[in-house]
């Protein structure tokens, strides 16, 4: 348990870290790398633990940074959702490794922003911004998988070797 | 335990088409959307579909459509429109020590090898990402925290008598 | 594995390359020039910004020679060029006056029209206009609807009574390559008002034409617009699409017209008027009556010759709906002349042949 309360810190602080990079001048919009932590949780535990974690580290990100409820909290909230799920639906399917659901899951991302964005505006001009975003999140989903994997093979040889 | 894989060859063919498929939309968007002549521009505050500001590239002229409503305290009616600058001035929401602060966007008419276009020239936000978006003949400027944004529309007319 | 994606991508690539639509050679270029009280804008299409110049030069000598000839509020300047101008003109009655060649044509040009029209069309009235004027852009009144006093407009009546309408109001004569305009009339007034602009308009069109320029637009105060082709991809007859303005209504429009190759010009009582007894009294005064009539609130003249066009635009504002009918069904086709009314009631009647008008 306390392990995944560690977990959370770290997406917290990843979150943060990131949001300090502004990739369109639609602010709230994040490459994904707290997705790190999403993905891993995925991977070591359960689907539900991931989301259950993804969703307070975006709601904590929202309280520290005080902008509860207002437009960046819905853009990550709304990318958050779509990652999540999108990458817990295709782990399960079994027709990926972790570099492409990693990859799924930045483009869900992205997509679940710009979502996001349109309502918030109110108008379909946000969809602009959809190519630049979904070029920019093929590398981050890169990125991002490759960290993940080498974090879990490292894991795993030391999970393997504490249990025994 | 089991050792379970991590990596998969399908990855990279997944990997692959995304690049090509996000390439071509990528593409596609830069040569179809917002290529085609604007005849005016729409400027749009908070989630009004009214624009409270159109600039009106057929007839050179700009239009205040509404006054902002803007809370005691706060100086002059905006929108301002300053048309020797070709400036138009509102009040954002984004707050800097509890005060919003204004909006300046820039107009240009269409001239000699020059389409129209729009700018927003001054403003506060978050590094100021918004005026970094440049120039605009037809692609939209959203600026997110001062709920503004501008849009241009096409249209069929070329002149009016 | 790899070279199997090569191939569908390198398709895609190309697929999407071709689809940029081919721009036309040459680059467009604008004017802007402020003669004949209106803001005339030009759009064309150069090859280089030399030729650009070059014709922006020589539209701007023409319009620029037209405005002097046709000023009826000032005398030439001291190193003008040219002769007389209307103003000087007008001081000089009864006594042969050698002008310049472009004066001469225009005024030829105006009674050629006067007949055309059966008199609908004069540009000796100037007297009566001018006492019009005095009353309705008289500096008391501001807005537009200013209702004029009953003790103004029957003195009016009265200084309009003593004017007559001349028969021969001019006449032009030629010898050895001069030119020599004569007005016969103390009554007589020339104002060349409501030809010059688009007679000027014509001109530069047709010296565009000759210098190979296909594709531009000429908006000259919005009332007369020539126009070439439009290279606009998103038009694809290569037309200029016209929206027309709803005198009644500001900021509104009430229909919308294409045009290649043609020009406009446009009448209208929404300009500066006054109201007596409910009626608008404007600029355009018939000669036939001198007052104005109350058949339309504005008029759209489609054709191919600006300058006939301004003229007709102001003639036909002073003629009953019958009237035209009868004209149209003389002179129509021969002159290739279409007509959109905007008739007082609010109603829109059109005469056109080929144009294509979307009303709205």
């Amino acid at each position: 348990m306390t392990l995944l309360a560690n977990f959370l810190a770290i997406a917290i602080v990843l979150n943060i870290i990131e949001s300090l990079v502004p990739v369109i001048p639609v602010p709230g919009a994040k490459l994904g790398f707290a997705n790190i932590v999403t993905l891993i949780i995925l991977y070591v535990y359960s689907f539900k633990d991931s989301a259950t974690i993804t969703i307070l580290r975006v709601l904590l990100v929202s309280l520290l940074t005080g902008k509860l409820l207002g437009p960046v909290f819905y853009m990550s909230f709304s990318g958050a959702i779509f990652a999540t799920f999108a990458m817990g639906f295709f782990k399960k399917t079994n027709l990926f490794g972790v570099l492409g659901v990693s990859v799924i899951g930045s483009i869900f991302h992205c997509i679940g922003q710009i979502i996001a964005g349109i309502f918030v505006i109110g108008s379909s001009a946000v969809i602009f911004y959809l190519p630049i975003m979904l070029v920019l999140s093929i590398p981050a989903g890169v990125v991002t998988g490759l960290i993940t994997q080498r974090f879990l093979v490292i894991w795993q040889t030391w999970h393997n070797e504490f249990e025994n | 335990m089991e050792t379970k894989r991590f990596k998969n060859k399908r990855d990279f063919i997944l990997i692959t088409i995304l690049v090509i498929l996000v390439g071509a939309i990528y593409i596609s968007f830069k040569l179809f959307m917002f290529t085609e002549d604007a005849a005016q521009a729409q400027v749009y505050y908070g989630t009004s579909t009214e624009p409270i500001v159109t600039i009106d590239f057929v007839n050179y002229r700009v239009i205040k459509n509404y006054i902002q409503n803007v809370p005691d305290g706060y100086d002059q009616n905006y929108p301002i429109i300053d048309e020797e600058a070709q400036t138009i001035t509102l009040l954002g929401d984004y707050e800097l020590n509890g005060i919003r602060q204004i909006v300046v966007i820039k107009y240009e008419f269409g001239t000699a090898n020059s389409k129209p276009s729009v700018e927003i020239i001054q403003e506060q936000s978050p590094n100021n990402i918004c005026s970094r978006e440049g120039v605009s003949t037809g692609k939209p400027l959203i600026c997110l925290p001062n709920r503004i944004r501008v849009e241009f529309d096409s249209s069929e007319v070329d002149f009016t008598v | 594995m790899k070279k199997i994606f090569f191939f569908p991508v390198l398709m895609m690539f190309i697929m999407l390359l071709s689809a940029c639509t081919n721009k036309e050679e040459g680059s467009i270029f604008s004017a802007v020039f402020f003669q004949m009280d209106s803001e005339i804008r030009i759009n064309y299409m150069a090859n280089n910004q030399d030729q650009a110049n070059e014709i922006k030069a020589h539209i701007g000598e023409v319009y620029a020679m037209y405005h002097s000839l046709s000023d009826n509020y000032a005398p030439l300047e001291e190193d003008s060029p040219y002769l007389e101008n209307i103003y000087t003109l007008n001081s000089k009655i009864n006594q042969d006056v050698e002008i310049d060649y472009e004066l001469y044509m225009m005024l030829d040009e105006s009674s050629r029209i006067k007949e055309l029209t059966d008199g609908y069309f004069d540009i000796s009235i100037g007297k009566i206009v001018k006492a019009w004027k005095d009353v309705i852009l008289d500096p008391e009144s501001r807005d537009d609807g200013y209702v004029i006093p009953q003790s103004v407009f029957e003195d009016l009546q009265d200084e309009i009574g003593l004017i007559e309408v001349q028969e021969n109001p001019f006449t032009l004569s030629e010898s050895s390559e001069k030119y020599y305009v004569r007005i016969n009339h103390i009554d007589v007034q020339l104002d060349l008002g409501a030809i010059a602009k688009g007679y000027a308009t014509e001109i530069v069109k047709d010296y565009l034409i000759e210098n190979d320029v296909i594709y531009f637009a000429i908006n000259a105060g919005s009332s007369t617009i020539a126009v070439g082709k439009n290279s606009n991809p998103e038009r694809k007859n290569q037309q200029w699409n016209v929206e027309l303005i709803d005198p009644l209504f500001d900021n509104e429009y009430f229909g919308l017209i294409e045009l290649r190759d043609q020009a406009i010009a446009t009448s209208g009582n929404n300009v500066q008027y006054a109201t007596y007894n409910g009626l608008r009294y404007h600029h355009i005064v018939s000669p036939l009556t001198k007052y104005s009539m109350h058949y339309y609130h504005s008029l759209t003249m489609i054709g191919n010759d600006a300058g006939l066009l301004d003229a007709l635009s102001t003639a036909f504002f002073s003629m009953s709906p019958e009237t035209i009918t009868s004209w149209l069904a003389i002179h129509q086709e021969e002159l290739g002349i279409e007509v959109i009314l905007y008739n007082y009631d609010g109603t829109i009647t059109t005469h056109l042949l080929d144009t294509i008008f979307v009303g709205y």
